[in-house]
């Protein structure tokens, strides 16, 4: 069913090859890569920054995250590779160096080594090496032989191994920071999947500015390149006719505008985009499975300023024996330019025990406990509050939770998503929506020229 | 005029925190965005980076 053009007979009129629906890291790494080969691009944006939940910003004299905060996998980032690809000027970046993390375990604190360090962990958690030979040699099989099943949870899965806690509580300490889910919610089948597109590569990295370096750079790619960011401009309608995307209708400067295009790309969410083009234009199955899979996966997110570093490594400490598993860095350790002279940063971050059902108000009486328990010098250091948020609903951790995700395709012909509601498997947060930004990038090379050519 | 929040639809992302140019808000305890009626000068940046259409101006 189409779509009705809203019936404006005085609106502006453009034409473009490609019209993208939010500035978020997947919409810009495909916004650039498109510009890059010639396709003039338009990006628009409802807010007055671009970047999303990937960028960072001043705030009271700090440099503070969107929501992000870092590559995950140095140069085999799809953020980092999309860079190099559009040739962007090479950003300063730094990482955490050796150790890259700590855990505290039982109230010990134990370096991660740079080999063997599931191992090592598992070992100081259990004492027993024949449960740590279990667990390993299960892991070892999911990776290289038969990789588990998605029905089944990655704490089930587990289960089968060990009922060991401590074991428990370091996946999902690991589970709860890269996925903003907890392990009973993680399919088995994904977690494998994320480990094998980790291996060898995990190398954290943070920009002197942080992500905003990343965003002001495709920007600056897509710019250059004939197409265009526009800020505060509010999409109204993905106009669909014959299930075919035709253009959309936006706001700007009070204005209406129809812009026509070979190809939209929503950045916006699964759920956003049937919004904007029209349930009608939808089978009745696709929408089951986008309301089915797509919920948002969630975390609470806390800055504090102090007067010296809490942490000695600019790595994070996974705490794995507070109340929820929290992970805890000191970003000024890294760069001390993220805060005034004399002042640090302390970031926390932790999961609701389920994310589907909290009481954020009981979940940050929780959190201030374990940063007590974790930081009991906190208050004498000058410990006190920047900022505290709900990463949750549409501004979650992730559209939709790992291993739920739709695919880049929708059933309109020429109208993708990109974005963390359609991670291709085993690509995670920011690097898992800019990996879709590619996919879509290059499947739409494949198929349309640019206009005019 | 005075910016209102609407705490059903608040969740406390904390977006409008970081862009408001006159840092005259803030997320309470209860994740629901507070306004500082004080330092606010209603430039409505903040209902421009609402996900939640959860603010909006009293008349």
């Amino acid at each position: 069913m189409a779509a009705a053009r809203l019936p404006h007979s005085k609106m502006g009129k453009m034409k473009t090859d490609i019209v993208i629906i939010g500035s978020g890291i997947g919409g810009l790494c495909a916004g650039a890569l498109l510009a890059h080969s010639g396709y003039k691009t338009i990006v628009l944006e409802r807010m007055p920054i671009a970047g999303g939940r990937y960028t960072s910003v001043k705030y009271k004299g700090y440099t503070v995250p969107t929501a992000s905060w870092m590559l995950l996998y140095g140069k085999d980032d799809p953020v980092y590779k999309t860079l190099q690809e559009v040739g962007a000027p090479e950003i300063e970046m730094r990482g955490a160096g050796t150790p890259m993390a700590r855990y505290r375990i039982s109230g010990n604190i134990y370096d991660w080594p740079e080999k063997g360090a599931l191992r090592y962990l598992l070992s100081v958690a259990s004492h027993d090496e024949d449960e740590v030979n279990r667990v390993m040699t299960a892991l070892g099989q999911a990776m290289s032989e038969e990789t588990p099943s998605n029905e089944i949870s990655f704490r089930d899965w587990l289960f089968q191994y060990t009922r060991n806690e401590a074991i428990h509580s370091i996946f999902q300490a690991q589970i709860a920071t890269w996925c903003g889910m907890n392990a009973d919610e993680l399919p088995a089948g994904e977690f494998i999947r994320a480990l094998l597109s980790f291996r060898g590569k995990s190398d954290f990295r943070i920009p002197k500015n942080g992500l905003k370096d990343i965003i002001d750079a495709l920007e600056k790619v897509i710019k250059e390149n004939g197409g265009e960011v526009w800020k505060l401009t509010a999409v109204k309608q993905i106009v669909v006719q014959d299930g075919e995307s035709r253009s959309i209708i936006a706001e700007r400067n009070g204005n209406e505008m129809e812009i026509e295009a070979s190809v939209v790309i929503s950045n916006i969410g699964p759920k956003k985009t049937i919004e904007l083009a029209g349930v009608g234009n939808f089978s009745e199955s696709y929408l089951r499975e986008v309301n089915e899979k797509v919920r948002p996966s969630v975390g609470m997110d806390y800055l504090f300023i102090t007067d010296k570093p809490l942490l000695d490594f600019p790595g994070t400490l996974y705490t794995t024996d507070t109340r929820r598993k929290v992970s805890w860095s000191v970003p000024t350790m890294m760069w001390p330019e993220h805060a005034p002279n004399g002042k640090h940063l302390l970031h926390g971050f932790a999961v609701p025990r389920s994310t589907l059902d909290y009481d954020p108000k009981e979940e940050h009486d929780i959190f201030m406990q374990d940063l007590m328990d974790v930081f009991p010098d906190f208050k004498k250091c000058g410990g006190q509050l920047l900022l505290r948020r709900n990463f949750c609903g549409e501004w979650p951790c992730t559209r939709a939770w790992q291993g739920y995700d739709v695919t880049q395709e929708t059933p309109i012909e020429n109208l993708y998503n990109v974005g963390d509601g359609a991670k291709p498997e085993g690509w995670i947060v920011g690097s898992g929506a800019a990996e879709s930004g590619r996919i879509v990038a290059r499947k739409i090379m494949e198929r349309i020229k640019p206009w005019g050519r | 005029m005075a910016i209102i929040v609407n705490a059903a639809k608040c969740i406390g992302c904390g977006s409008c925190v970081l862009l408001c140019p006159e840092e005259a808000l803030d997320v309470s305890p209860s994740f629901v965005v507070e306004v500082d009626s004080e330092n606010c000068t209603e430039c409505l940046t903040c209902l421009d980076c609402c996900s939640n259409d959860a603010l909006g101006e009293s008349t």
